[in-house]
């Protein structure tokens, strides 16, 4: 999977910001800082999952990637192109090459129409295929997500849910896109159901070879479907690296705290659910120097005014705090609490 | 009151052959038995369509107008309260408090949090007049708010969802009640977050012996909060006993199967789904509920329901054990039984 090396990423990030002004004339709130300054590059057929908590701008990011979103600051780069400025009729045909699976798969369908004529939907927008070429059926974009066939006919209210999410990803992958970006998409399903969906994009991606980002606050999920995890905080990617290593031994404070919280069937003995008082603070009041330190039981008088570097810490792993270098990756039953 | 009854143990409130269904007929909950003790907290577990919410609102006798109760009883200190009508609702208030999933949707957008707690006291007689805000503001100390003079001000909508629902589990507590349901608490609520919230449960419930039943469908939260634990599936006991030897040697195949369904942090082997979906049920009276879903069938599930069998303090209804209940499977969860994990299919 690794590509070679002069190749870049099928997708890049580079120093890319989004922050919001507050609306209003007589509005006195701040800009709100909801993306700050992300590098990152996902390459070919490879997941990388973004976890963080609410508010902490995955989502954002993950629309930012996909060009539905235009950046204050940096840029995306896909195949090594630049999105701002190019041209629309690239920038369409570049649409289809990359696709966005939501969380609420009933709010993504419309409700007036047969599940099986939304499917097809996307290749009469981007006049896909090409003349001569062959079209892929209802039928089959249907078998390609476990559905039958004859459910073509039945409007989305008449699905379940999760027969209603293999609708929408069925959709995604009509125009067979490089790049994919699920948004949560198994986070309203019933556990049983979640791991049939888990199991399918899991699939899907090792059949087609899609690249996708995988937008969640479930490290549980995450741990079984991507390759990579960059946690973010505040709009900042903290830590980054292959998933099963950082869910292992997490190297940021912050990962530490998320994985620790982590309810789980067997808790070794000593190893208590990790408090992280407070709730994340305001991204319109973004702390000074790290942003977590706060919350954090390790800060120093340096993390109240420096910003740490997201650096590396291991090959393939990078992790912004001032002292990830000299302190032992801890597994996630470290003692220190914030109480 | 601090009395007898909040020592651990005491049965607080009870289901009895607890049968609900709407009013075309479909049964939805059928002979549900379980009980809340004092100093305890029971898991109440399942996926959508299992019942679990209505066997709730059932003992908080706020049932639907839709829904009506064929069978069963719902006891409160060994009193059938079921069919008391004004006179359940009125104890139910004062013994039995609940929270629920989306606290903001809970609390009035119009409301101060000082102006909703004093309406909690007041309701209930448990504080009144000037003592209302020194009771207000303790209130929120010990739901682990300090800064109660500005969240006593504050509107719902300027609170996190964590503490919105600290503000809820104050609310219910007002009424000093020795009961609390607690329907999904933490669902909504970001990690970090429900881990707090469920240390605060376990703190309530520790100090003062309030019972808890817990409904979630997280098998993780199961696992680090409940002493004991009922599984429903199609609106039927599954299986039921203590958390930890339901969790580590599971005897139902439904129990089975939502185990390994669930993704570990840990584990190598992905979740294993259940084919399916929730709504997959055999109807009440043609055979086992999980029927349609279950890997391990035999050939009376489809023709008559399993009886709860019951050994070692456990219940499971199934016909494969039925047949040898003194072989109980000690299986660990993550082990799949080896004819199924031929069919696995690998990556």
């Amino acid at each position: 999977m690794s590509p070679s090396r002069e190749a870049p990423p099928l997708v890049q990030a580079l120093g890319l910001s989004r922050s919001y002004s507050a609306a209003g004339w007589f509005s006195t709130s701040p800009p709100v800082a909801a993306v700050g300054k992300v590098d990152l590059a996902v390459e070919r057929g490879e997941m990388l999952a973004i976890v963080g908590e609410s508010g902490c701008g995955k989502s954002t990011l993950g629309r930012l990637l996909l060009g539905l979103e235009p950046a204050s600051a940096g840029e995306v780069r896909f195949e090594g192109r630049s999105l701002q400025g190019l041209p629309a009729r690239e920038q369409r045909a570049l649409r289809a090459r990359m696709q966005l699976v939501f969380q609420n798969p009933m709010a993504a369908l419309d409700p007036r129409l047969p599940v099986g004529t939304q499917v097809v939907e996307p290749l009469a927008i981007h006049r896909m295929p090409e003349p001569g070429a062959d079209r892929p059926t209802i039928e089959q974009l249907f078998a390609a997500v476990g559905l039958s066939a004859e459910l073509a006919g039945r409007y989305p209210h008449q699905l379940s849910g999760g027969q209603r999410q293999r609708v929408v990803i069925a959709r995604a992958l009509a125009t067979e896109p490089d790049f994919v970006v699920f948004d949560e998409p198994v986070s309203a399903l019933d556990v049983s159901v979640q791991a049939q969906i888990i199991a399918l994009i899991r699939g899907l991606q090792r059949e087609r070879g899609f690249a996708g980002v995988f937008i969640s606050h479930d490290l549980r999920v995450v741990r079984h479907i991507a390759d990579r995890v960059a946690v973010m905080y505040l709009g900042r990617i903290v830590e980054e690296g292959p998933v099963a290593a950082v869910l292992a031994a997490p190297a940021h404070p912050y990962t530490q705290a998320l994985v620790a919280s982590v309810p789980r069937l067997k808790r070794a003995a000593g190893q208590a659910r990790l408090r992280l008082m407070g709730d994340p603070p305001s991204a319109s009041a973004i702390p000074s120097g790290c942003a977590f330190h706060p919350r954090c039981a390790a800060a120093q008088a340096i993390c109240r005014s420096e910003r740490p570097a997201l650096s590396a810490t291991a090959p393939g792993r990078s992790s912004a705090c001032h002292f990830s270098a000299t302190r032992e990756p801890a597994a996630p039953s470290l003692e220190s609490t914030r109480l | 009151m601090a009395g007898s009854e909040r020592q651990r143990g005491v049965s607080l409130l009870e289901a009895r052959g607890l049968t609900l269904a709407s009013r075309s007929g479909e049964v939805l909950v059928d002979g549900v038995d379980l009980t809340v003790r004092s100093g305890e907290i029971l898991a109440l577990v399942g996926e959508s369509g299992s019942g679990k919410s209505l066997t709730a609102l059932a003992l908080l006798g706020l049932l639907p107008e839709d829904i009506v109760r064929l069978k069963g009883e719902v006891l409160l200190d060994g009193v059938a309260v079921t069919g008391l009508g004004g006179r359940h609702a009125a104890l139910r208030g004062r013994c039995i408090a609940s929270i629920f999933q989306d606290p903001q949707a809970s609390l009035d957008p119009r409301w101060t949090v000082g102006r909703y707690l004093g309406a909690q006291f007041r309701r209930h007689g448990t504080a009144a007049g000037r003592a209302l805000a020194q009771a207000s503001a303790e209130m929120l100390a010990r739901v682990g708010l300090a800064d109660s003079r500005r969240i006593l001000r504050a509107y719902p909508h300027e609170l996190s969802g964590g503490m919105a629902q600290r503000v809820m589990i104050a609310g219910a507590l007002a009424a000093d009640p020795r009961i609390l349901i607690a329907d999904e608490p933490t669902t909504a609520l970001d990690v970090t977050t429900q881990s707090q919230i469920l240390d605060l449960l376990e703190e309530l419930q520790a100090e003062s012996g309030l019972g808890i039943l817990l409904i979630t469908h997280d098998l993780g939260i199961v696992a680090e909060m409940a002493r004991r634990v009922v599984v429903l599936y199609g609106g039927k006991v599954m299986e039921t006993g203590a958390a930890d030897a339901v969790l580590v040697a599971p005897r139902h195949p439904y129990t089975r199967a939502l185990l390994a369904s669930m993704p570990d942090i840990e584990a190598l082997q992905p979740p294993k789904p259940i084919p399916g979906t929730p709504g997959d049920r055999l109807p009440a009276a043609s055979g086992c509920p999980f029927q349609p879903r279950c890997g391990e069938t035999v050939g009376d599930c489809a023709i008559r329901a399993p009886v709860l069998t019951s050994h070692d303090g456990r219940s499971w209804a199934c016909h494969r054990t039925e047949l040898r209940p003194t072989q109980p499977e000690l299986r660990r969860p993550h082990q799949q039984p080896i004819r199924e994990r031929a069919l696995v299919s690998l990556p």
